[in-house]
C-alpha cells in the first residue's frame, strides 16, 4: 500500500477523478444494459462505438474548431453507424441463436477498429479541453482540472434524464414492457422493431457521446475500444444485466475502485476491478440491482 | 360484412398441425363463444387471429380486409383488442402505465383512462401499484382495461375466468356483457361453459383443431348430451 503521500486533499481529488470516470462508464453501460434488457443483444462492439465517437469528435474539431459542435454531431454520426448495424446486420439475427449475434458484434468491433486505424492512423490522438473548462480550478488549495468536474456534472445530469425518460414517459414504459413481454407489446399495436432500432441507435449515440467527452481526458487510439469495453462489461455485470440503476451504481463502484486503486494500491490496481466483480457476484450472482424475478 | 371471418385456416407449431381447416364468424356487435376441452386449439385460434402464430394457409378477414399472416401490431391497430390467456399484465409497469402505454387516440370517441377507471374503480385505487402486485381479479380487470385502451371494435378474450374466485368471475362476466351491449364485438374462449353461454349468443365447439359443433348458445345449454360429448373431460 502506498500511503506516503496520503492526505485528505488527495483522497478528495481521487474520488472526484473516479466519479468523472464513473460517469463516462455510466454513459456506456446505460446503453449496453438497456439494449441487452430489451433486445437480448450483448453488443461487443459497444467500445468500438465509443472510440468512433472520439475519432469523429477529433475530425469535427479539426474541421470546425469547436468542441461543442463535435459534442453534438459526433454522437449523431455514431448513431447513424449504429442504425446501419441494427437494420442490416443485427435484424436478420433476432430469431437465431444468441451466439450468432455475439459473433457478429465481435466481428463489427474488429472490422470498425481496423477501419479507424486505416482512416485516422495508429498514433494516439488527443483533443484539448474546451473553453471554458480548459483551465484548472482551485480546490482545497490545489489545482483540479475543471473539465473533470464538468464531465461528472454532465454525467449526473444525463443519468437523471435517462431515469426520467425510462421511468416517467410513455416511451420508457414501452421499453420496459418490451423487456418483460415483447409479443404482448406487439399485440397492443406497437411496432417493436421500431422500438428496437430507436433504442439501439440511442445507445450508440450515448457511447459516441461518452467517447467525445472522454477524449480531452487522455489521448486515445488503437486498443482503447476493447479496453473500455471490458470496463463497460464489468459495470453491466456488476449492476445486473438490464437495469439502469445497476449500471449507475456499478459505474460509480468501478470508477472509484479504479481511481483509488491506482492511487493507493498501485501494485494490484490492474486487477482491483476484477476482484470487486468477483466479490459482488459471490454475494449477488445476478448483480447488485437485478430483481430475482421480473 | 362480418366483423371477423375465419376461413379454413391451418396453423402449426413446428410440425404439429394444431388448427386443421377451421372456420368461424363473428358478426358486428355479436358475442361468440369458442369452447372445447383442453388442447383442442382454442388459444391457437386466438393466436392465429391476432398474428402471434400466423396460419400457414387460409384467410382471416377483419372488417372485410385480409389479415392472415399480417404482423400483430398491424392487426391490433386495425382495431382488434386482446385479453390474452394468462392475462400477461406487464409486471414491471404500474397499473396506469399498463393502461396508457398503448393508448390510441379515440377515433370513435372510445375509451379513455377515465372511462376505464369508471368501469373498474378498483384499478383507479391501485393505479400506482406495479402489475405484479395485483390479485388475480385485479389483473383480469387490468388486462381487459388494457385491451380496451386501444379502442377495439373486436375484443378477443382468452379464458378470462381462469383462476378467478366465483365472486370476481360474476363481476367480470357482467362487465363483458356490458361491453357487448355497448356495441363491442367479442370472441370469447372459455373453459367455464356456464359463463360463456351466459355471455355469448352463439357458440363454436372445437375438437382436434376443427369445429365440431356450432349453433346458438341456447341449443348447447339445453343439450346435456352434447355438452358431455364435446366439453366434459371424461373421467
Amino acid at each position: 500500500m502506498n500511503l506516503q503521500n496520503f492526505s485528505f486533499e488527495t483522497l478528495i481529488f481521487q474520488v472526484l477523478n473516479g466519479l468523472a470516470f464513473s460517469m463516462l462508464l455510466f454513459l456506456l453501460a446505460a446503453g449496453m444494459t438497456l439494449i441487452f434488457g430489451l433486445m437480448k443483444v450483448v453488443n461487443l462492439a459497444h467500445g468500438t462505438f465509443y472510440l468512433l465517437g472520439a475519432y469523429f469528435g477529433y475530425s469535427i474539431i479539426t474541421l470546425t474548431n469547436s468542441f461543442w459542435i463535435a459534442l453534438i454531431l459526433a454522437p449523431v454520426a455514431v448513431g447513424l453507424v449504429g442504425l446501419v448495424m441494427e437494420r442490416f446486420f443485427l435484424r436478420p439475427l433476432y430469431n437465431k441463436p444468441h451466439s450468432n449475434m455475439v459473433i457478429l458484434t465481435l466481428g463489427f468491433a474488429y472490422l470498425v477498429g481496423d477501419l479507424t486505424t486505416l482512416i485516422w492512423g495508429g498514433d494516439p490522438k488527443s483533443i484539448p479541453s474546451p473553453e471554458p473548462f480548459h483551465q484548472s480550478v482551485e480546490l482545497l488549495g490545489r489545482n483540479f482540472p475543471s473539465y473533470r468536474l464538468f464531465v461528472a456534472a454532465l454525467g449526473l445530469l444525463l443519468a437523471l434524464g435517462l431515469w426520467l425518460l425510462l421511468e416517467k414517459t410513455r416511451i420508457g414504459a414501452i421499453v420496459r414492457a418490451g423487456v418483460s413481454d415483447k409479443e404482448m407489446v406487439r399485440g397492443m399495436g406497437i411496432n417493436i422493431s421500431l422500438v428496437f432500432t430507436s433504442l439501439f441507435v440511442f445507445g450508440m449515440m450515448l457511447a459516441g457521446l461518452s467517447g467525445v467527452v472522454a477524449a480531452p481526458f487522455q489521448s486515445f487510439g488503437l486498443g482503447d475500444d476493447l479496453r473500455i469495453l471490458t470496463y463497460a462489461l464489468l459495470v453491466v455485470v456488476i449492476g445486473g444485466l438490464g437495469t439502469l440503476s445497476g449500471a449507475f451504481w456499478g459505474a460509480i463502484l468501478i470508477g472509484l475502485v479504479d481511481s483509488l486503486g491506482a492511487a493507493y494500491f498501485p501494485s494490484i490496481a490492474q486487477f482491483g476491478i476484477y476482484i470487486v466483480m468477483a466479490l459482488v457476484l459471490l454475494v449477488r450472482p445476478t448483480g447488485l440491482f437485478n430483481r430475482a424475478t421480473a | 360484412m362480418s366483423m371477423l371471418e375465419v376461413n379454413d385456416i391451418n396453423t402449426y407449431y413446428g410440425k404439429s398441425h394444431i388448427i386443421q381447416g377451421l372456420s368461424l364468424k363473428v358478426e358486428e356487435g355479436e358475442a361468440v363463444a369458442l369452447l372445447g376441452r383442453n388442447g383442442v386449439g382454442k388459444t391457437t385460434t386466438i393466436r392465429s387471429i391476432i398474428g402471434f402464430t400466423p396460419p400457414k394457409t387460409g384467410d382471416i378477414l377483419f372488417k372485410g380486409k385480409q389479415i392472415a399472416r399480417r404482423k400483430p401490431e398491424f392487426i391490433s391497430r386495425m382495431g382488434m383488442g386482446l385479453v390474452p390467456q394468462g392475462r400477461r399484465v406487464f409486471p414491471n409497469l404500474t397499473v396506469k402505465e399498463n393502461l396508457t402505454m398503448a393508448a390510441r387516440g379515440a377515433a370513435k370517441g372510445g375509451w379513455s383512462l377515465e372511462e376505464i377507471y369508471r368501469y373498474f374503480p378498483r384499478l383507479k385505487e391501485r393505479e400506482k401499484n406495479m402489475g405484479n402486485q395485483l390479485s388475480g381479479g385485479e389483473q383480469m380487470m387490468l388486462a381487459i382495461g388494457r385491451g380496451l385502451m386501444i379502442n377495439p371494435e373486436l375484443l378477443l378474450l382468452d379464458e378470462p375466468s381462469d383462476g378467478l374466485a366465483p365472486m370476481v368471475l360474476h363481476d367480470i362476466a357482467n362487465i363483458v356483457m356490458q361491453l357487448q351491449k355497448k356495441g363491442l364485438s367479442i370472441l370469447l374462449v372459455e373453459q367455464n361453459i356456464k359463463m360463456a353461454l351466459k355471455i355469448a349468443s352463439r357458440a363454436y365447439v372445437l375438437n382436434k383443431g376443427q369445429v365440431a359443433w356450432e349453433g346458438p348458445s341456447e341449443d348447447l345449454r339445453n343439450n346435456e348430451e352434447l355438452q358431455q360429448q364435446l366439453l366434459v373431460v371424461s373421467a
